[in-house]
């Protein structure tokens, strides 16, 4: 059978199949792109680029070996790979985070190695303190600060989030506050990030180091170091998340009044939708 | 051609012809198969699922409103595809490194330096197997962009709220599929047993025993110890060559195949 034939007969099929169901009404209304083959088929074309890139990538810059593990030798930067970087700086945010740690430990300005238990554990929790030592409230030490305090809402933040954002809205702009959020936790992950590895930024750009109202902030907010780069990590969020905000309100209130099509076309999809 | 019979005749009227020398070879393969499985009983059932899969063939949101836009985000939503096949190629580079590397803590000196046969066999694979310098690259770069793709995928799937109705499983999935990404990149930084490795394990250690009243068996399922040693190689081997890949790969399988029934979130 020649291969127009196979077509027109398997158009026909498909034809009679669908108009079928459709008059059983079993044929759900689409929601989606269909992923085969009309997705794939795009897809493709940018993978077989991406397949290349990555053989010239491979082939231009091949990895190095590091020097052979010495537990002895401790080197002088110690970090995980960059994309783990953002939990590191959370665990070094929740060593920040002294509230919760009671004023015992004072922290700044002291060197940082977290080699040491004292890096560990601003709070002494030995005996002699005479504080009963619970494992989630009441004094933590930073590793647990960091890791339930801060990994914790934010797995759960990221788990629970199609059950508490619902509804039909589908584009940053009909959801100003979800979209700011998602900014927020872009922001504050990049952030994050950059913290972690706070000891080589200072060693490299010693301005960065340089205090901001330290000594006024000290006394009764002892979180960051409030120098400029903890500052910036502290600002940079809010403001961007801040400016999204207000950027998507005001962007929206200058559509409307111009009646712009595409916005208006767009309101109307969700509306019937 | 033999003589017209009425058979031929009625075959002809419904388009059938006869099979050519390749036609005939495949329905005895056919024919063969089918004798031993009964492969004809899911005739029906594969021919309904070959037109089914194919039967919408809806427009997109630019062609039915006749906008003059074009979708010019559409690079990102092939972040999915691209995460899928950088794990594919890190599965064949990986099984061909494999061959080489040895998961021991064992005493080894390599010219002279202190080191242990794990780090031994990732100098033999970097400079005598043949082209095993590129192969651990690929692994390498794979790994990298498994990672961006999976950060920036769901980053797209937050800003485009592609986890709403009827996507809320799958959004699940995704996550679980994100975290295996994040293990599967840690366990593989710490099998060269280099000096990064080493206190990355040593963070890593830190960590599960910090963790609140499972920290001791904790550190002991995932490093064998509240020490570094044979055990932590073993066990970040098993996890990164064994476990981690196959939970990755039927997570990915079922997330696509999700896809596949649910469609894409359409692009607007």
């Amino acid at each position: 059978m020649s291969l127009k034939l196979l077509t027109q007969e398997y158009v026909e099929e498909a034809q009679r199949m669908d108009s079928e169901q459709r008059a059983e009404k079993t044929l759900r209304p689409v929601e989606g792109f269909p992923f085969w083959p009309h997705e794939m088929i795009r897809n493709i074309v940018v993978l077989c680029f991406f397949t290349a890139a990555m053989l010239y990538v491979t082939s231009l810059m091949p990895y190095y070996l590091e020097s052979p593990a010495d537990p002895a030798g401790q080197p002088a930067v110690i970090l995980p790979d960059w994309y783990l970087l953002w939990s590191y700086g959370l665990l070094k945010w929740g060593n920040d985070l002294e509230i919760l740690n009671g004023p015992g430990g004072a922290w700044v300005g002291e060197p940082w190695h977290f080699w040491d238990r004292e890096w560990w554990t601003p709070w002494d929790m030995g005996p002699d303190t005479g504080i009963v030592q619970m494992p989630i409230v009441g004094p933590m030490n930073a590793e647990t600060v960091g890791l339930i305090g801060l990994h914790t809402p934010l797995i759960i933040f990221i788990f629970a989030l199609p059950f508490f954002d619902r509804g039909k809205a589908q584009r940053p702009q009909e959801q100003p506050l979800m979209a700011s959020l998602g900014v927020f936790l872009l922001a504050v992950l990049s952030t994050a990030t950059i913290y972690s590895i706070n000891n080589v930024i200072y060693d490299r750009w010693p301005v960065m180091a340089t205090p901001i109202l330290q000594e006024q902030i000290e006394p009764f907010l002892q979180f960051l170091q409030w120098d400029l780069l903890s500052w910036l990590c502290a600002l940079i969020p809010v403001l961007l998340t801040v400016g999204t905000y207000v950027g998507i309100r005001v962007w929206r209130e200058r559509m409307m009044e111009r009646g712009d099509r595409v916005y208006t076309l767009n309101r109307n999809y969700h509306r019937v939708r | 051609m033999g003589p017209e019979t009425s058979d031929t005749m009625d075959a002809r009227r419904d388009g059938f012809t006869e099979p050519g020398p390749v036609g005939r070879m495949l329905l005895a393969l056919f024919a063969w198969v089918d004798e031993r499985f009964r492969l004809r009983n899911y005739a029906d059932e594969f021919r309904h699922f070959y037109y089914q899969i194919n039967l919408e063939l809806p427009r997109t949101h630019t062609e039915k409103y006749n906008l003059r836009v074009i979708w010019y985000w559409y690079p990102l939503y092939t972040l999915g595809s691209i995460a899928f096949l950088a794990f594919i190629f890190a599965a064949i580079s990986g099984i061909l490194l494999t061959f080489y590397y040895v998961p021991s803590t064992a005493e080894a000196t390599v010219n002279g330096v202190q080191a242990t046969e794990a780090w031994e066999s990732m100098t033999v694979i970097m400079t005598e197997v043949p082209l095993g310098f590129g192969i651990r690259a690929l692994h390498f770069w794979s790994g990298m962009v498994m990672v961006w793709a999976v950060v920036l995928h769901m980053f797209r799937v937050y800003f485009t709220q592609a986890y709403k109705k009827p996507r809320e499983l799958n959004w699940l999935l995704g996550v679980v599929l994100f975290l295996l990404t994040m293990g599967l990149g840690y366990t593989g930084y710490i099998l060269p047993w280099s000096q990064l490795s080493y206190w990355a394990a040593i963070i890593g250690l830190e960590m599960s025993i910090a963790t609140p009243i499972l920290g001791q068996y904790l550190a002991g399922l995932l490093f064998g110890g509240v020490e570094l040693g044979q055990q932590t190689i073993t066990r970040m081997y098993v996890l990164h060559v064994i476990l981690l890949p196959l939970l990755t790969f039927g997570a990915a399988v079922l997330h696509v195949v999700i896809v596949w029934w649910q469609g894409i979130a359409e692009p607007h």
